[in-house]
């Protein structure tokens, strides 16, 4: 049984004040609200957010930069403490936010496996099967025994999403990052990442892109300016999220107008 | 039964965590000859040269004050590394940590394993060492080496996520860190010996209380005589670095991770 309650949780960002910072409250296009505080300046990224992630969910983030999209994926993962209301998180979480983030690039796909076993858990007896099953599944070949700074970026997914389904996080937190990755490869990790994503009770991933949210999530949580403007079906809450960047486009190509 | 089934999850933990630093430390010498023999050998020589220049004392033979010395310096290492190497753990790892479902907690942990298997590999020198040369000073001193080790983790630990909070929150604490700590090196007994009772050796280590876990430390192998004073005010200082680095802990953990 895997689970995500968020309750009126509030998530700010602090950042040393540099200079003048009085110019840093001024609102523009994208973004969350600054607060120039006594010692720090302080980023509300997220207010008051509320919302329930259950088993079997299958949800996606859009909005604009800054709308606290990745904020809200590094809550849900641990990554960041938050200010106020109730956080409670069941099952092992296993987040990706950036292509080989948790992987130390020097080392060979070989070594890197087995430090991701070692982390996660997998007792001693079964590393070496684990490692070997990593292998495989990546069709590395002979790259896995070499450094992982000299692979491509195909060959960094295929190795992550190999040890992404190796770990069997219960909720799986995946950043934009799948979508960075060049459409060509996107064919061959997509079966490693179907085969990830079935495995997952709860799946969060953040993304712009309509068709790898279509593909993979069934609900669309749309955040703005840190707060949570909708939450439904991908369908509906796409067409709603769609039609504001439509106006809002026009508002500003309006104002822009000679 | 009870207890080790309390205690089991942790050791096995600890076990996972030296192999993860001995994959990381091997890696960091992959390529040289030596490999990860170059930690205890840079210490070796290192040691061997503060010996050879600071033997102040025709009385004390060159072999005994290099023991004295190279066991001062393991430990040396180990504090500094807790110091110098905990500025900026929050800023550059947790993120690391995370992927690899590691909390801010257990990220302190795994640096901590980290420092404790490079000490352990110096030490496995040291005890070599003196097992060759002085085996009558090994005896049961080693007995007080468990309750040493685990004053030094609590130590460790709690001033390493102390050392990180001050410089996540006053930047400038990061020279200022690494400058005390470079200050402490000298203004401990690593490499002189406190062999009168007044003057400002005498001083030093009287008020510094990283020369009473030197001094313990030298007693755990036996080249020193046990003092009861030392194990006593590094018991208390131990505590209280624990003590400090939980409250920080508990007071911060909402939004240290929260800084950029």
């Amino acid at each position: 049984m895997a689970k995500i309650e968020l309750e009126n949780v509030s998530v700010s960002y602090y950042l040393r004040k540099q200079g003048d910072v009085s110019k840093t409250t001024e609102r523009g296009a994208v973004g969350a609200e600054v607060i120039i505080g006594r010692r720090y300046l302080e980023v509300a990224a997220l207010r008051d957010i509320s919302i329930s992630i259950q088993d079997g969910d299958r949800v996606g983030l859009v909005g604009l930069n800054g709308s606290g999209k990745s904020t809200l994926l590094k809550l849900c993962a641990g990554a960041l403490g938050y200010q106020s209301g109730r956080v409670k998180i069941e099952g092992q979480v296993s987040p990706q936010f950036a292509l080989g983030s948790g992987l130390r690039p020097r080392l060979s796909g070989r070594r890197n496996t087995e430090l991701k076993c070692l982390y996660m858990g997998v007792p001693q007896s079964e590393i070496l099967r684990r490692v070997e099953e990593v292998k495989e599944l990546s069709g590395l070949g002979g790259y896995f025994e070499l450094p992982i700074h000299s692979y491509s970026a195909g060959m960094r997914s295929r190795l992550v999403m190999s040890l992404l389904r190796l770990v069997r996080g219960e909720i799986l937190i995946m950043d934009e990052w799948i979508n960075a990755v060049d459409p060509s490869l996107h064919a061959t990790v997509g079966g490693l990442q179907k085969q990830l994503i079935d495995r997952a009770k709860i799946l969060i991933l953040a993304s712009h892109s309509r068709r790898v949210l279509e593909e993979w999530v069934d609900r669309l949580v749309w955040l703005d300016c840190g707060k949570i403007r909708a939450d439904g079906a991908i369908g509906e809450v796409y067409e709603e999220y769609q039609r504001w960047l439509d106006e809002r486009g026009g508002k500003k190509t309006a104002k822009l107008a000679p | 039964m009870d207890l080790w089934c309390r205690i089991r999850p942790y050791l096995s933990t600890t076990v996972r965590f030296l192999h993860v630093s001995y994959i990381e430390a091997k890696n960091e010498h992959s390529g040289a000859r030596f490999g990860l023999l170059w930690t205890p050998l840079s210490a070796l020589i290192f040691s061997a040269m503060l010996a050879l220049v600071f033997r102040h004392s025709d009385a004390v033979p060159a072999g005994e004050y290099f023991l004295y010395v190279f066991c001062g310096y393991v430990f040396w290492s180990f504090v500094s590394d807790s110091v110098t190497g905990s500025t900026d753990i929050i800023q550059s790892r947790l993120d690391f940590a995370i992927h690899n479902n590691l909390s801010l907690l257990g990220l302190f942990g795994k640096t901590l394993v980290d420092r404790l298997f490079e000490y352990f590999m110096n030490v496995g020198v040291l005890i070599l060492l003196i097992a060759i040369f002085r085996l009558h000073d090994l005896g049961m001193g080693l007995l007080l080496f468990p309750p040493f080790l685990l004053l030094i983790i609590l130590a460790s630990l709690g001033g390493s996520y102390l050392t990180n909070i001050v410089t996540v929150l006053y930047p400038d604490m990061k020279t200022a860190v690494k400058v005390g700590a470079r200050f402490m090196f000298f203004a401990s007994p690593v490499f002189w010996s406190v062999d009168t009772s007044h003057g400002t050796r005498a001083l030093l280590a009287h008020y510094n209380p990283v020369a009473y876990y030197l001094a313990a430390a030298r007693q755990v192998f036996g080249l020193q005589p046990l003092e009861p004073v030392a194990w006593i005010v590094t018991a208390a200082m131990s505590f209280l670095v624990a003590l400090a680095g939980y409250l920080a802990y508990r007071t911060s953990k909402s939004f240290v991770r929260n800084f950029k």
